[in-house]
């Protein structure tokens, strides 16, 4: 069309000197003096205009009086009457809030024309944190998104959930798309934060129906930068960050109280021992979490240059992140490029969009009850057992604990991971029809990962190793996902009140996992770690590999549609329609349709709506179904996996299938209410949702007489309802000085509301009941100990008070596990070149089981170290304690330690400070007499102090159920520096 | 032309993502519909129901170490961190849904499902050569027979033939139908059938090839078949027939008993040209290993070790079996030294193959030793003392060096049998049985660690009598086990 437009102009310029026109000429530049190119300058009422040039010139003929519009993408148009000037410069500034955009997933659209529920987060959050896993920024942003990071591991990603859990019986995580092709959730610790220019979160059904059968979890839009015309401009920054541990761990026997405390109970070791030889341990004390744990660096540099034409743009960045973990050993480092292109030529757009990226993660093992996980070795190693032997070995200790910092020191763990996510897209105006064009876009998301597990003869899993001299594991596992959408679109405006938007579908996404590994032994040569020191397995020396690997493909076909009208530009109809088929699911189940359909009336623009006060006011309402189709492939068939006997192949039935098996299906409904108030002063959000998840997965349970435990069933119904409320309040703007406070809230009720005729489905601590939470504790309620004998007394059904615990029957549901309440609060100061962000987060409601403090509570595991809490347990009559008698003779006793109960319910509730940011950018005049554009340096805190009466070292966790071996959030203290120019 | 060209391109594209992409079939596992064409590949299903034996469910812990252990054999030592205490504290309460106690029901049954798929669906397909469907029938029934057997041990109320207690659900065919107890007596009733018929099905002359070739005994053969009943037939207080079944593997000469020169060699070598009638394969230590729960490789820990009572029971100088399964010069771990075991009497039965201290050994379920313990033990209550002490002398002959052949009769002839199978079975997954077949109570001696360990379980408490697992109560609604 350009060229077209173009000798149009030519000939305009023509005619114009025929009547007598004259030149006016000037710079269009943005707020901050750079010139813009390409912005759009027209001559109102008439289709004559150019656009401005590499440097934002332009020159125009025009008449007298004419009007000349100044439009560009991303910004506010502006009308400048010529009057009799011959020079017009124009500043543009950022887009005001009614012409911002909202991303839907498959193209932006207008956000006074949404009438979906999306929140997002840009780029300026996301940047300011060094952090190695873009998910963990999105905690406290978004109302209604809960996402909490159970670990401080470098690279651990957080677990996001969206307006409730949804499933029972399948993953609860939203669906990522980054660029438009969709990535593996597990996976981020290879992607650049820096790269992102805004992330969506899709939470309802009218913006998250277009992802059909994939969207019942919500969708997370991900949108990397794009290059500016301009000059190049580059920026360069650097962080340089500390971490540390919290301190505030379970705390556990020191030497002194840990001897005692075996002298007393007896059973272990100590009570052969000589006193000479209690005595002696008696002189050791050894803090075994200040070996384990350390203070950490964290280094962050990246470079990206962007710039362009009018016709070409580019955006080019590279970046090194290294991260050593609070735990000795532990790290993550990453590094990344990207190009992203975009060109324009005639008709014609293509672009695309590639990033790079390659991570080492050195990690240790984390949420288990192993004692060969070197995070519970830091609780669970006796303080009077030394880290080395007089010799400088590791010493072995006497309680069978395998020593964690000789664990972590000659043991590798480590994953490298190659993630390449490309796109390609091209765009076609159809000439000949206005608004009718055609796009295609196809990506890949192309993985790898090589696991590396070696441990060392000396070590506890080195020596239980086959042939008992260490192993080397490595899996090599590739993942390519594979995406192509093609679609027709038309856009259209008739009468004068109509605007009309179609756009038609297909798409095709492909998936192929498969991975190989193998299982070296042998390291008798401690000197070769890898392939070279494997010894050869023979029949007698039992060093023979092993070798294994599997794949899985899966396919997902669809057919969709979208169409969007607006009336009068305040009423505007969205409506969605998606046909899915996915080889998930067998013959009789393949098929399935999702739609939505929602309404946005922008009410500030009716007549009888002239209040003063009120800026925006837009009511929305939308309802639709999606889908999740997050089950293992092949459920429908009845397959039949491989397994040995005698070193003989054999095969055996993997599971009952269920031919009939289909997509779980989620009613939404949501309506709103966005508005901005007394001149933007106040804005913000508050929503109404009511989910309804129907045909969900449900482990419908078998006599285990059958060979199987469960059949996969769509059975189950769950419903999620709540409010979700976002509000931004400017406090004080004046000049320079400017202070914006935000908060977000949401409320959001989770109740099994069927089970479709099916028992409970009972735990060893939690209950799926119908009318209760899917994550609800199910424990006997502890009353205290009997002063008389020492006895735990629990709680019957009937309410009365006995010493015998019955979990069968006394058990009850108490609180569910996911926090019903979460919110974040945002501060914004500025003041002149100096600024402050703060970002807090909380949650409140949940009641976490916490297994972590069973793992040192139980008596019976007295031969390693124990809570201190057991000092004060029951010793003779008439003693007043929480902390039942702790058995010291033999015989049957019907009141052991038990642990399904209420004793070890905590509550969950936290607020943390996840966020300070302080930064300054320097006087401008003296940077630009450096040669820079911008010079910014900050201080920033993460996790500067969590407040909550949870005993632990971490109270956040995904799923409320801390088993052991946390690896806590750490508290991160970062110095930055921005370099633009 | 530009536009042609590319809307062409688009339809070309849009065509090769056709619907036909939604067909995948599984390439790392095959479906039932491709797997059996002939009754020869119904050997792998058949596979499949023998790869569990190894499992921790089944006669790697559960049917195996864990019955010595749980009874009055061993004493679990603080180096296990009380990992064991379902089994040493005997605290298997009601609500036990997991662990050992829950696996010892879900394994068996599990390897029933797996034989019932060859027994539903092999006479639906041609066999390639004559016998081969007997052969792999045959084995599947005696599996049936034998998983039915260990769970009626385990969780049921009673071992006489013909019971009117409860026995244990009977499934002989693939189904998702909840099941109900049989009795004990019906329970039999199945065992026996499907061992008899698995008798005549693995005759040697109606097969094409012998389950057991190229010198293993891994397979289940006419032999192993009468080696079960023999010991059905004992618990089941059949006497006669327990005779008849002993005295046919005895006498079937296939497999001669292990003498005091070549017993040794079949628990450090793994030897099956002697005493072993049927033995569990243990490959490698990816597979369940008989001692996982006694040895941990690495520092000389023990989890367990023997009691001393039974240690006492030996003639330590001369009985072969001691000096195969205990020794008080052994150290697990020669890369870090540790805690020095020497002087401590240890074991080091299944402490792993040919030197390698690795705890990979085949778990032995059947062998000669027992096959005249079965004839003794049922001699003697048919009351024909010479005879039962006959049997017990031609062990004890080929265990003991300088044995003199002794002449008991009566309580001390019972005794010396019930001694006897203590220390020929010690760890083979026999001795919590045993007592309660006997109706005798646990008594741990002197070194039951205390109060790590409940020390004595009476003859009647219900506890002799494992509960089912509550899930299977609660999906099932079968009945419970008194007093859980």
């Amino acid at each position: 069309m350009r060229k077209f437009y173009f000798s149009l102009i030519m000939c305009l310029l023509v005619l114009a000197q025929a009547f007598a026109q004259r030149t006016v000429s000037g710079k269009v530049t943005d707020d901050s003096g750079e010139g813009l190119p390409g912005v759009n300058v027209v001559i109102k009422g008439t289709t004559t205009g150019v656009t401005t040039d590499i440097d934002g010139n332009f020159r125009i003929s025009v008449s007298d009086g004419d009007i000349l519009s100044f439009s560009y993408v991303g910004f506010e148009s502006q009308e400048v009457n010529v009057g009799t000037r011959s020079v017009i410069d124009v500043t543009m500034g950022g887009a005001t809030e009614l012409q911002e955009v909202v991303v839907t997933g498959y193209g932006p659209q207008d956000a006074r024309r949404a009438s979906g529920s999306v929140a997002s987060v840009d780029a300026q959050t996301i940047n300011n944190v060094p952090i190695a896993s873009f998910d963990k920024i999105l905690q406290g942003q978004a109302a209604g998104v809960l996402s909490q990071s159970s670990s401080g591991q470098p690279g651990a990603g957080a677990s996001v959930l969206i307006r409730g859990a949804s499933s029972i019986n399948s993953s609860t995580q939203p669906l990522y798309i980054l660029d438009g092709v969709p990535i593996d959730a597990a996976e981020f610790e290879t992607i650049n934060p820096n790269d992102i220019e805004n992330v969506s979160v899709l939470k309802d059904a009218s913006s998250s129906a277009i992802y059909g059968s994939r969207g019942a979890n919500g969708v997370i839009v991900i949108t990397s930068k794009n290059g500016k015309a301009g000059k190049p401009r580059v920026t360069f920054s650097a962080q340089y960050g500390v971490s540390e541990a919290p301190s505030n761990f379970l705390p556990v026997m020191n030497t002194q109280q840990k001897i005692d405390f075996e002298l007393f109970t007896g059973g272990t070791q100590m009570s052969t021992l000589t006193n000479e030889q209690v005595d002696s341990l008696r002189q050791f004390s050894t803090n075994w979490k200040d070996e384990l744990f350390q203070s950490a660096a964290t280094r962050n540099l990246q470079v990206n240059v962007s710039g362009g034409n009018e016709n070409t743009t580019y955006f080019i960045s590279g970046s090194y992140y290294d991260e050593e973990g609070t735990v000795v050993t532990t790290g993550l480092q990453r590094y990344t490029t990207r190009i992203n292109l975009k060109t324009v030529t005639g008709n014609l757009t293509f672009g695309t969009n590639n990033s790079l990226g390659y991570s080492r993660l050195q990690d240790t093992r984390e949420g288990n009850a192993f004692i060969g996980s070197p995070l519970n070795a830091a609780y669970w190693s006796n303080p009077y057992e030394p880290i080395f032997n007089p010799d400088g070995t590791f010493n072995q200790l006497t309680s069978g604990q395998p020593n964690g910092v000789q664990e972590l020191t000659q043991n590798t763990n480590n994953t490298e991971n190659v993630k390449v996510i490309s796109t390609l897209y091209g765009e076609f105006d159809i000439p000949g029809v206005e608004g009718l064009s055609v796009t295609s876009r196809w990506g890949v998301d192309f993985d790898t990962d090589i696991d590396t597990d070696f441990t060392d003869p000396r070590t506890n899993p080195g020596a239980q190793a086959k042939g008992g001299q260490g192993s080397l594991f490595r899996d090599f596992d590739r993942d390519v996902t594979f995406i192509g959408t093609n679609s027709v679109n038309y856009i259209t405006e008739f009468g004068s009140d109509h605007k009309l938007s179609v756009s038609l579908f297909q798409e095709f996404i492909w998936n192929d996992n498969e991975s190989f590994n193998f299982t070296g032994y042998g390291f008798t040569n401690l000197k070769l770690k890898n392939e070279a020191g494997i010894t050869g397995g023979s029949a007698t020396n039992g060093f023979i590999p092993d070798v294994g690997g599997t794949g899985v493909r899966s396919s997902l076909v669809s057919y969709f549609g979208t169409v969007a009208y607006t009336f009068m530009d305040k009423y505007t109809f969205n409506g969605t329609l998606r046909r899915d088929g996915s080889s998930r699911f067998g013959a009789n189940n393949q098929h399935a349709t999702f739609y939505s359909a929602g309404l946005a009336w922008v009410v500030s623009d009716e007549d009888f709506m002239d209040v003063a006060f009120v800026d925006n006011l837009k009511f929305k309402a939308s309802y639709g179904t999606t889908g999740n189709q997050n089950i293992g492939d092949f459920q429908f068939a009845s397959t039949l996996g491989t397994t040995s006997y005698a070193g003989v192949n054999g095969l055996f039935l993997q599971a009952i299938p269920n031919e009939n098996i289909q997509w779980e299906t989620t009613k939404m409904l949501n309506v709103g209410v966005d508005f901005s108030l007394f001149q933007s002063v106040l804005s913000g959000s508050i929503e109404y949702y009511n989910n309804l998840t129907v045909d969900a997965f449900l482990n419908t349970q078998l006599s285990r007489t059958t060979g199987f435990t469960a059949q996969n069933q769509n059975a189950g119904e769950i419903r999620n309802k709540g409010i979700e409320v976002t509000l931004s309040g400017k406090v004080v703007n004046a000049g320079d000085f400017s202070v914006v406070v935000g908060a977000n809230f949401a409320f959001n009720d989770n109740v099994v509301e069927s089970l479709a005729g099916e028992d409970d489905i009972i735990g060893n601590t939690t209950i799926i009941r119908e009318g209760q939470p899917v994550s609800a504790n199910y424990v006997v309620p502890y009353v205290g100990v009997n002063p008389a004998n020492g006895d735990a007394l629990y709680l019957t059904a009937e309410g009365t008070i006995t010493n015998v615990f019955d979990q069968a029957n006394d058990s009850r549901v108490f609180g569910p596990r996911t926090a019903p309440y979460s919110g974040g609060i945002t501060l914004n100061v500025t003041y002149g070149n100096l600024s402050l962000f703060a970002l807090g987060s909380w949650i409140h409601g949940s009641t976490l089981y916490n297994n972590e403090r069973i793992n040192i509570d139980n008596p019976a595991y007295v031969p390693d170290n124990v809570s201190i809490d057991l000092l004060r347990a029951w010793k003779q009559p008439g003693d007043i304690t929480d902390i039942p008698r702790i058995r010291t003779t033999g015989g049957l006793t019907t009141n052991t330690y038990q642990s399904a109960t209420t004793r070890y319910l905590e509550d969950g509730d936290f607020f943390r400070l996840r966020n300070v940011l302080l930064s300054y950018n320097l006087p401008s005049d003296i940077v630009s007499k450096a040669g820079f554009k911008n010079v910014r340096i900050y201080a920033q805190g993460q996790n500067l102090f969590t407040l909550t009466k949870f005993t632990g070292a971490d109270p956040e966790d995904t799923n409320g159920f801390l088993l052991g071996a946390v690896y806590p959030a750490v508290r991160t203290y970062t110095f930055g520096l921005d370099l633009t120019f | 032309m530009k536009i042609k060209s590319f809307i062409i391109i688009l339809f070309v594209l849009a065509a090769y993502s056709c619907e036909n992409k939604l067909d995948i079939a599984p390439e790392f596992s095959l479906t039932s519909d491709n797997a059996f064409e002939s009754a020869e590949e119904y050997d792998q299903i058949l596979i499949g129901a023998y790869a569990t034996l190894n499992n921790n469910g089944y006669y790697a812990e559960t049917y195996g170490e864990l019955m010595e252990l749980g009874a009055d054999g061993g004493t679990e030592t603080a180096e296990s961190l009380r990992n064991e205490a379902e089994f040493t504290d005997w605290q298997f309460g009601p609500s036990d849904g997991s662990g050992n106690v829950a696996a010892g029901w879900n394994t068996p049954y599990l390897m029933i499902a797996r034989a019932n798929v060859v027994s539903d669906g092999i006479n639906d397909v041609p066999e390639t050569t004559a016998g081969s469907r007997n052969r792999i029938l045959g084995q599947a029934l005696a599996l049936r027979a034998l998983g039915h057997f260990d769970l009626l041990r385990l969780y049921g109320q009673a071992y006489e033939r013909n019971s009117t207690a409860l026995g244990v659900p009977v499934r002989i065919t693939q189904t998702l139908d909840n099941p109900v107890r049989a009795t004990v007596s019906a329970t039999y009733d199945q065992i026996l059938a499907d061992l008899n018929q698995a008798e005549t099905l693995l005759d040697p002359a109606g097969l094409d090839v012998s389950p057991n070739t190229g010198g293993t005994r891994y397979r289940i053969d006419r032999l192993v078949v009468r080696a079960i009943r023999a010991k059905v037939n004992l618990y089941a207080g059949e006497y006669a027939a327990a005779v008849a079944d002993a005295t046919a593997v005895i006498g079937d000469g296939a497999v001669s008993i292990g003498t005091t020169a070549s017993f040794s060699s079949i628990w450090d070598a793994d030897d099956q040209n002697t005493e072993v009638i049927w033995s569990v394969a243990v490959v490698d230590q990816s597979e369940g290993r008989p001692t996982a729960e006694m040895f941990f490789y690495v520092n000389n820990r023990m989890g367990w070790v023997p009691s001393a009572d039974v240690l006492s029971l030996y003639d330590q100088a001369n009985d072969i079996r001691f000096s195969s399964y205990f020794s008080n010069t052994f150290n697990i771990s020669a890369v870090n030294g540790g805690p020095d075991r020497n002087g401590t009497t240890v074991s080091i039965k299944y402490s792993g193959r040919n030197g390698a201290i690795d705890g990979v050994n085949d778990i032995k379920i059947f062998r000669m030793g027992e096959m005249y313990l079965i004839r003794s033990e049922a001699q003697f209550e048919l009351n024909q003392p010479t005879l039962a002490m006959q049997d017990l002398n031609t062990l004890r002959s080929n265990r003991i060096t300088g044995y003199v052949d002794q002449n008991l009769t009566g309580i001390s002839l019972e005794t010396a049998i019930q001694n006897e199978r203590r220390k020929e079975l010690w760890l083979e997954g026999h001795r919590w049985f045993d007592l309660r077949r006997w109706n005798q109570a646990i008594t741990r001696g002197a070194d039951c660690a205390s109060p790590m360990e409940a020390c004595s379980l009476a003859a009647d408490s219900f506890r002799r009598i494992f509960p089912i697992p509550t899930t299977e109560v609660v999906v099932s609604g079968i009945e419970q086990n008194d007093q859980y």
